[in-house]
């Protein structure tokens, strides 16, 4: 039975631009890995490794899964090997953000 | 077989966490039975099950085993962490290569495989989530468990229908008796209270449209329940050695297949179940005291096991006005626990472990006027009475007989 595969665009990002910035895209994106892995938001930075954190290749994968019921979006499968939180949060900003940050974007706060 | 030692036992039930409720709610005659919720549907005919809804996962889980466990991995390993405390094998870890864990379970990860295929046929998902496959592999119990005790022995699972953790226990009990392991958790688990599955289990026409009444004059089908039961098994002189409180004895194993269709029951396979069963303990059929039943409450099961049971133990088991002897006691449970489909042998051979420890025969609760068809001597309450010699009998769709049989530690 063929199974429709939804289209790699963002579902979340309306025609007129994005509905996240930047910030509170990571800000979204780094309570669900928290969620997720039960882990305290505390111990997430972008430089923190899945390997520090303890998540497991099915875990990451299942990471993706999350995030992508989340924000009804599909991650393709070329882009699912994250190795630090930070590439996590780079990723969903690109799909949910668009690619470069907007002149509407506040600044991120300093970590 | 050399007699094995029960040390311990654990079971969650829908009458809550822990041996002690499942039995207070036995001796009180109750059924644990209520409104099905867990994979409740409109197209559901069933409307009744035997849910576990005392447990909740944040008092029990480690972190990653909320991605990583199913459900009925979940409930075995409750069940399974207070047989162990139960056996006193916290304080006394037994070298990790002599510990076997063997579990049984039916249908393993039901609600994963189903919350999956609601994604993938439902929600027209592309992708299955990646943990679909640890959780609903049947063989999780065991492995969760032999990391929690830190076994490093024989790690077994038996998938054989409802007669999945008898097989289990039996297994266990081959591995001390020959002396494979020393110690072993032994006994099942299953949570099929999955809307899916539970509309297979409605179209095969043997649920009940109310409640389970073994061996009932009116009895109408089985009510499925979940939950998880186990012992801990062990070589009888280890026990002795480590001054463990010995509960009972696990004296004999009998099996057998009908070799015949898969679905329908046959009283003389099970008859040959209990007739091995008894000579493996080097036990007279007379000397049996108490048979805890796997009377499913259909129909067919409940008089081709009643068929077998008055062939094996004759005058005994049989429903006789005036008896000049004490006769044995029958009770299927499965009308208050619900039938745990692979787990339902292991929790029933913890309430027959029970039932000799206290020298009480529980009551078949749902049953209000013995079927005269079946012709068994029914305890419909609580029958107090020094009880030496106890079988469990469980059958299976498959053909599958199998019994344990129990003997007092005194």
């Amino acid at each position: 039975m063929p199974v429709d595969v939804p289209p790699a665009v963002p579902a979340a990002l309306p025609k007129g631009g994005p509905i996240l910035t930047r910030a509170e895209c990571a800000e979204r994106v780094l309570a669900l890995i928290a969620k997720a892995q039960r882990l305290p938001l505390q111990r997430l930075t972008p430089q923190t490794t899945f390997a520090e954190l303890e998540i497991g290749s099915l875990d990451a994968i299942n990471l993706v899964f999350v995030l992508e019921d989340e924000f009804g979006i599909v991650v393709p499968e070329h882009q699912m090997n994250f190795q630090t939180v930070g590439e996590v949060v780079s990723a969903m900003q690109a799909h949910l953000c668009g690619p470069l940050p907007t002149a509407d974007d506040k600044p991120e706060p300093a970590a | 077989m050399p007699a094995v030692a029960v040390t311990g036992l654990g079971a969650v039930t829908a009458f809550g966490l822990g041996v002690d409720s499942l039995w207070q709610g036995l001796l009180q005659g109750r059924s644990a039975i209520a409104e099905l919720q867990r994979g409740a549907s409109q197209h559901l005919r069933m409307t009744m099950a035997a849910e576990v809804t005392a447990y909740r996962a944040e008092d029990h889980l480690a972190d990653r085993d909320f991605n990583e466990l199913d459900r009925f991995a979940q409930l075995a390993l409750v069940a399974g962490r207070e047989a162990w405390r139960h056996a006193g094998l916290l304080q006394q870890q037994p070298p990790p290569q002599a510990v076997a864990v063997v579990s049984g379970s039916a249908v393993g990860g039901k609600e994963s495989e189903d919350a999956g295929y609601a994604r993938l046929y439902g929600e027209g998902r592309a992708r299955a989530s990646p943990l679909t496959v640890p959780r609903a592999m049947a063989g999780a119990a065991s492995s969760r468990l032999a990391r929690e005790l830190g076994a490093r022995g024989p790690c077994a699972s038996h998938a054989s229908a409802c007669a999945a953790s008898s097989h289990a226990i039996a297994h266990a009990a081959l591995l001390i008796a020959s002396g494979r392991a020393e110690v072993a958790l032994a006994g099942g688990s299953e949570a099929p209270l999955a809307q899916g599955h539970l509309l297979a289990w409605d179209a095969l026409r043997v649920l009940s449209p109310s409640v389970a009444r073994p061996f009932d004059r009116a009895r109408d089908g089985c009510t499925l329940g979940e939950g998880a039961a186990y012992l801990v098994l062990e070589n009888a002189n280890r026990a002795r050695a480590r001054g463990a409180p010995v509960l009972a004895l696990l004296a004999g194993v009998g099996e057998s297949c009908d070799s015949g269709p898969l679905t329908s029951p046959d009283a003389e396979g099970a008859a040959r179940a209990l007739r091995a069963a008894l000579a493996d303990a080097g036990v007279a059929a007379a000397a049996v005291d108490y048979v805890n039943a796997h009377g499913t409450a259909t129909l067919l099961n409940d008089r081709a096991e009643a068929q077998a049971l008055r062939a094996v133990l004759g005058q005994r088991v049989e429903a006789v006005a005036d008896r000049a002897e004490p006769g044995c006691w029958v009770s299927s449970t499965k009308g208050a626990h619900g039938h745990l489909l692979g787990a339902a042998g292991a929790l029933e051979a913890v309430i027959t472990v029970l039932a000799l420890h206290h020298g009480i025969a529980p009551p078949n609760v749902g049953c209000r006027e013995a079927d005269p068809a079946c012709g068994l001597r029914i305890a419909l309450q609580p029958q107090p009475q020094r009880l030496q010699v106890a079988l469990s009998s469980t059958l299976a769709f498959g053909g599958l007989n199998i019994a344990l049989c129990f003997v007092a530690a005194r």
